[in-house]
């Protein structure tokens, strides 16, 4: 039975991929991107790591997978300064939040293209990628989230909450690069079908997060302490 | 000494997400407060105190029909419908001098405002950005108590309720690192109250205890909170109309004494638990099955329940363990004669004694000579011992510096006892107290200590 599964899903997935000329590496990253928010969710349901949003670790380990940890950083180093670039002088023209949201866009967009056109010229590496202009408009769509969070938590707060997520995209490029994972699931594709699952495993869990034993860490304290008296 | 297994006392977010935001808090009821202006309305319609709302600006259409000439001599609050973590809030102040409004120091013009209704009306204070809608909200002055406490914004209780119980109860001081917003997240202050009396006990300040508030270094323990039996039943109210399960009701109490709400939460915060030093899960369990007949009802069995305040006290004096045989220091009472000596610990006799040396050191050589001259530390007929005892009791001296006397049977007569008024440092602990003075030259310990100065130690007998 499983040997049939087996040869069903692959004659759907790989092989069909296969036929119509998809590169190998792109099939790597569909099959184990649900492995990555999986890990995601461990982390953040268990550990407790703290991250902006759901999606935007994950999107993060696939432009660093792709396109490499060097330009991957850079991307967001650049984007996040023309932002706040942006910000600054979008201030004295008191605008409203619609014409300003663009008026800052346009120069994070102008301003990374400059830039990224300015490096490759003096390094003398090929041009910017097709891949990596998607990477750069994901990026784009995330700067909000960021920036809000910085205006709620503080910059102090904003940049330890990015630091974790680079932090935990990092983790999830380099299980996209991994080359065991990558032929465990180009070979047994239904190997994906295992993360529904253990999806379900860990909402099982509802103590503390680990993080919440370090949060709570007086109130167990006391608790304890009042146990033993 | 079991350690109780933790995470069924303490509530994490999995627990609060899982077990109860899903279980109790319907859709419905979630809706209905996450609208302001809706959950207000519906206050308002069951008579339930809220801040007054002056107007509601729900498109653009409506920028251009705003009743200025009412708001003008006015102060008011302007706030996004659907705005959350305090964003998008403003203060302004109607200034009588000036003629116009007044955000902090900064005049406030009516196209200022209207800027700002625009950017609340285009999304920019809403959970993902959606269009919302904005309205002119009566300003509080906090009341008294509160304004004492905090020098900036307004600060308020945050109750959770539970199943028409309120479990748990924080004071939100808003700092200057908080900009007036009392949101913990943005640097304000959480002081954990009692249930049972309103009484603060604990403060927090980015997850750490702290003993004052840091900007007007007041302390915040130990404070009784204003209509504190109003603020609960309040709470419940609101509770019980938003129709949530489990929710956390932001009150305030303005200086004229109204006790307001200001919102209901269906996702209210965890750090309230480091506030009171207790656990939310446990607290929801022991309410969980309880038939809640009224608010009345769920205002005793919170009383019942949840009062913590002498208990508390008593954990933070915890008993010292006496063994047998314990060093002591006597001290008279002016404090100016002290001695060092090893005294029994002996709960079978009712009060302390010392001996004679002892008694003579502390500067009763007068009482003692005469006890002695008069043969009072022996036995004698029950006749002579009355005898005596009038005669110590007549002399002036003695009852001047609160020596008392009383006559004690025994098998074969009676005697006399004298009681010396003193001071007794035992562990660190000063216990002033009445000591009888006896012959003790034939035993070893030169001092016991009896029952009724033992009431605040353990006793370890081996």
């Amino acid at each position: 039975m499983f040997y049939t599964l087996h040869n069903f899903i692959l004659s759907i997935t790989t092989e069909l991929a296969i036929a119509q000329d998809i590169p190998r590496a792109v099939i790597d990253i569909f099959l184990l991107v649900p492995f990555v928010s999986l890990i995601l969710a461990f982390l953040r349901h268990i550990i407790g790591v703290k991250t902006i949003g759901l999606f935007f670790p994950i999107v993060l380990s696939v432009i660093f997978a792709v396109s490499g940890f060097t330009y991957g950083l850079a991307l967001i180093f650049f984007v996040a300064l023309f932002t706040i670039f942006g910000r600054v002088i979008v201030r004295p023209f008191r605008m409203l939040y619609l014409p300003r949201s663009a008026f800052v866009i346009s120069i994070v967009t102008m301003g990374v293209f400059w830039t990224l056109i300015f490096i490759s010229a003096i390094s003398n590496k090929s041009p910017v990628e097709s891949m990596s202009i998607l990477s750069f408009v994901v990026l784009l769509l995330f700067t909000e989230d960021f920036l809000r969070v910085s205006n709620e938590r503080g910059a102090k707060n904003s940049l330890t909450l990015m630091g974790e997520t680079i932090l935990i995209a990092i983790i999830g490029a380099l299980f996209l690069r991994w080359q065991a994972a990558r032929d465990a699931v180009y070979t047994y594709p239904e190997l994906s079908l295992l993360v529904p699952l253990l999806a379900i495993a860990l909402n099982r869990w509802n103590g503390l997060r680990l993080s919440e034993l370090y949060r709570f860490r007086l109130v167990r304290k006391r608790l304890i302490v009042d146990k033993d008296e | 000494m079991s350690k109780v297994p933790l995470p069924q006392i303490i509530m994490g977010m999995n627990t609060r997400n899982s077990r109860l935001i899903k279980v109790v808090n319907y859709q419905f009821a979630i809706n209905r407060v996450n609208s302001k202006i809706r959950f207000k309305s519906l206050l308002m319609k069951n008579d339930v105190a809220t801040p007054e709302i002056y107007d509601i600006v729900s498109n653009f259409r409506d920028l251009s029909e705003i009743p200025w000439e009412k708001l003008e001599e006015k102060s008011f609050v302007i706030k996004p419908d659907r705005g959350y973590g305090g964003h998008g809030i403003i203060v302004l102040n109607w200034s009588k001098k000036r003629r116009i409004w007044m955000k902090g120091s900064r005049e406030y013009t009516r196209e200022n405002i209207a800027r700002h209704l625009r950017d609340i009306l285009d999304g920019q204070y809403s959970k993902g950005y959606l269009p919302d809608r904005a309205f002119f909200e009566e300003r509080i002055k906090p009341h008294q108590f509160f304004r004492q406490l905090s020098n900036s914004g307004l600060p308020d209780i945050r109750v959770i309720v539970y199943n028409s119980v309120p479990i748990m109860a924080m004071l939100r001081l808003p700092t200057v690192e908080s900009g007036g917003r009392s949101n913990l997240h943005a640097g304000g202050l959480g002081v954990g109250i009692d249930i049972g009396s309103g009484i603060t006990t604990l403060t927090i300040h980015n997850s750490n205890l702290i003993a004052q508030h840091p900007d007007t270094s007041m302390r915040l323990a130990d404070l009784k909170v204003p209509k504190w039996n109003q603020v609960l039943q309040i709470a419940i109210e609101a509770q019980r109309i938003s129709g949530l399960g489990y929710s956390g009701v932001d009150i305030v109490i303005d200086s004229k004494g109204r006790v307001l709400i200001l919102e209901a939460n269906a996702r209210p915060g965890l750090d309230i638990q480091i506030a009171n030093l207790a656990g939310l899960n446990e607290r929801v369990s022991r309410v969980r099955n309880l038939k809640v007949r009224s608010v009345e009802h769920g205002m005793r069995v919170a009383n019942e329940l949840f009062s913590e305040y002498d208990g508390m006290k008593i954990k933070t004096t915890k008993k010292p363990v006496l063994k047998r045989i314990e060093k002591i220091i006597i001290r008279s009472i002016d404090g100016k004669k002290s001695l060092h000596v090893k005294a029994k610990v002996d709960t079978g006799a009712d009060s302390s004694s010392i001996g004679i040396t002892a008694a003579r050191r502390l500067g009763f050589s007068k009482l003692v000579n005469v006890l002695q001259s008069k043969g009072m530390f022996h036995i004698l007929k029950i006749s002579d011992a009355r005898q005596r005892l009038k005669e110590v009791e007549a002399e002036k001296s003695f009852t001047k510096l609160g020596i008392k006397f009383k006559a004690v049977k025994s098998a074969s007569g009676g005697t006399v006892r004298a009681y010396v008024p003193v001071k007794i440092q035992i562990h660190r602990r000063e216990i002033e107290t009445q000591v009888s003075i006896v012959n003790r030259s034939h035993l070893a310990y030169s001092a016991i200590i009896g029952a009724v100065d033992l009431g605040s130690f353990y006793i370890n007998p081996v």
